[in-house]
């Protein structure tokens, strides 16, 4: 994380994050692909990508939408709608040999039905169970709904870059990443051009310029995860909460809507 | 005395694994082991506070984690706990995780609750089990009390899921391991569920709907609880024994 760049007044930022954007497209062209999740943030990242574009008068990238397989109806309606006004061209992609197997968190996937690369991408990263519970959020969920699925897109496609929306103030884990990061297997550039906007200048932006977002984000959600791991945090729509007392990713944490809910969800109540 | 409550443990599942559970093993070999069968429903915060504060659900009043859309906290129950009542007389007194209100409740311990105190998914039942197995190991090494109470909910969220299926065995095991690495530090144990489980089909009371967002529901509550006592001379035959049984080692008749 870059304290000056953080420091930085808003126009600065937006203008650092075009200039990001246009040398991602300038470098690779149509072998860049925007992630897009149908979060706030994604979503900051398309609506600079289309001021940049229409400015430069350059084409679109296309886009890709990573259904880990329990996804918000309200998410899928927001992406067909931004799909929609924007003209965007969105490639689904999802894990389908797991999916097979599976309807619903909680399901039971088993490791000898799955196709040779999910049981390769398994032993990986060190499961070496028979079988394991469905959930996108889990160590193994994540990684076969996920990275796995995003990775056959890129070899399927010889993708060279896919351009996504983490921000430096999210979480611990992401604050050492840099605008253009290499990666390996498959060999890969990750451009990063919002890294340096705070949750509340993201919205400060969507704001003031009437960028359509996620209704999810009026009805109190902060973060969205998959569908059954995550849970409102307040009543207040997200760019009303108090950025400072209440974490980001509190989703998840010990609030009552969120126990509430996860008693619901057993059948508790 | 080194009290380990385990929600939902049943002799159904223990006693053809013995194999795989040492620690279980050890236990009831070197003291002495029963069945419990409850008087009372086989509802968990209703028999963990009975377990705690020697009265029945009528006289605690405390019947459910949820009463008209808030979360009952420890305060709204008016009832005196075992640890309310030995910490006044000044026996040391800790408890970690009992989970007869959520998130569980600790007294003495600072303990973050494990998934915002409703560990659900496998990962987070894991995490219930190493963290409360790490903070009861910190207790028991630094400053451990004359009594501690200590208790794992994992179980009982999996054997609703996954009843008769083999991932409900390994989370036996882990449980096993956690309890082999408590017991070196107490010669006078209890071993305890609230209630023991069984078939969903073949359980005498539904506590969940069949379907669930979770899904479908495969075991529920049975009244057949289980209890491990080593070196704890008591009587006990109900959760309500429990309470006695502490207090009277502790405080006298």
């Amino acid at each position: 994380m870059d304290a000056e760049i953080m420091a930085l007044p808003i126009e600065k930022k937006i203008e650092k994050s075009k200039e990001i954007i246009a040398e991602a497209i300038e470098r690779y062209g149509n072998k860049l692909v925007a992630a897009f999740t149908g979060g706030k943030d994604s979503t900051l990242m398309l609506w600079l990508t289309k001021q940049v574009c229409e400015e430069k008068g350059l084409e679109m990238p296309e886009c890709i939408f990573i259904n880990e397989g329990s996804v918000f109806e309200e998410v899928l309606d927001y992406v067909a709608r931004m799909r929609r006004e924007w003209g965007l061209v969105i490639h689904e992609v999802k894990n389908e040999d797991v999916l097979k197997q599976v309807n619903k968190v909680g399901d039971i996937v088993y490791v000898d039905k799955l196709n040779e690369r999910n049981r390769r991408e398994l032993e990986r990263i060190g499961f070496h169970g028979d079988s394991f519970v469905f959930n996108p959020e889990s160590f193994e969920g994540n990684h076969l709904m996920k990275t796995v699925a995003m990775n056959m897109f890129i070899e399927e496609r010889g993708i060279q870059a896919v351009m996504t929306g983490i921000r430096w103030d999210e979480q611990e884990a992401r604050r050492d990443e840099v605008y253009f990061s290499p990666r390996d297997n498959p060999k890969h550039m990750r451009v990063h051009p919002i890294l340096h906007f705070t949750e509340r200048e993201v919205w400060q932006v969507l704001r003031e310029n009437r960028v359509p977002v996620n209704e999810l984000y009026a009805k109190g959600y902060r973060s969205l995860g998959a569908k059954a791991t995550t849970q409102p945090v307040s009543d207040k729509p997200a760019w009303e909460q108090d950025f400072d007392s209440l974490p980001e990713r509190a989703g998840r944490a010990q609030d009552k809507e969120g126990i509430m809910k996860r008693l619901r969800d057993l059948g508790y109540m | 005395m080194l009290i380990i409550g385990v929600d939902s443990a049943t002799w159904d599942v223990i006693l053809p694994n013995l194999d795989r559970l040492p620690n279980f093993r050890k236990l009831m070999e070197e003291g002495e082991y029963s069945t419990i069968h409850l008087n009372q429903k086989p509802w968990s915060p209703e028999v963990w506070c009975s377990m705690f504060t020697g009265l029945l659900p009528e006289e605690h009043g405390h019947h459910d984690f949820v009463v008209n859309n808030e979360i009952v906290r420890r305060e709204d129950i008016k009832a005196e706990f075992i640890w309310d009542l030995l910490d006044r007389a000044g026996v040391s007194v800790k408890a970690l995780n009992v989970p007869f209100v959520v998130p569980p409740y600790n007294f003495n311990v600072d303990f973050e609750p494990v998934a915002g105190g409703v560990p659900v998914e496998q990962d987070e039942l894991l995490e219930e089990i190493e963290r409360v197995t790490q903070k009861a190991l910190e207790v028991l090494r630094n400053s451990k009390p004359e009594v501690f109470i200590v208790a794992y909910t994992a179980l009982d969220k999996l054997s609703h899921l996954h009843w008769g299926e083999p991932v409900l065995v390994d989370f036996y095991e882990r449980v096993d391991e956690a309890i082999g690495k408590l017991i070196p530090y107490d010669d006078e144990v209890l071993v305890i569920s609230d209630h023991g489980f069984c078939d969903y089909d073949a359980a005498p009371i539904r506590t969940l709907p069949r379907r669930t967002p979770k899904g479908e529901i495969k075991g529920d509550h049975h009244p057949d609880a289980i209890l491990i006592k080593k070196n704890i001379p008591c009587e006990i035959t109900q959760p309500i024994d429990v309470f006695y049984c502490i207090k009277a080692r502790y405080l006298g008749d």
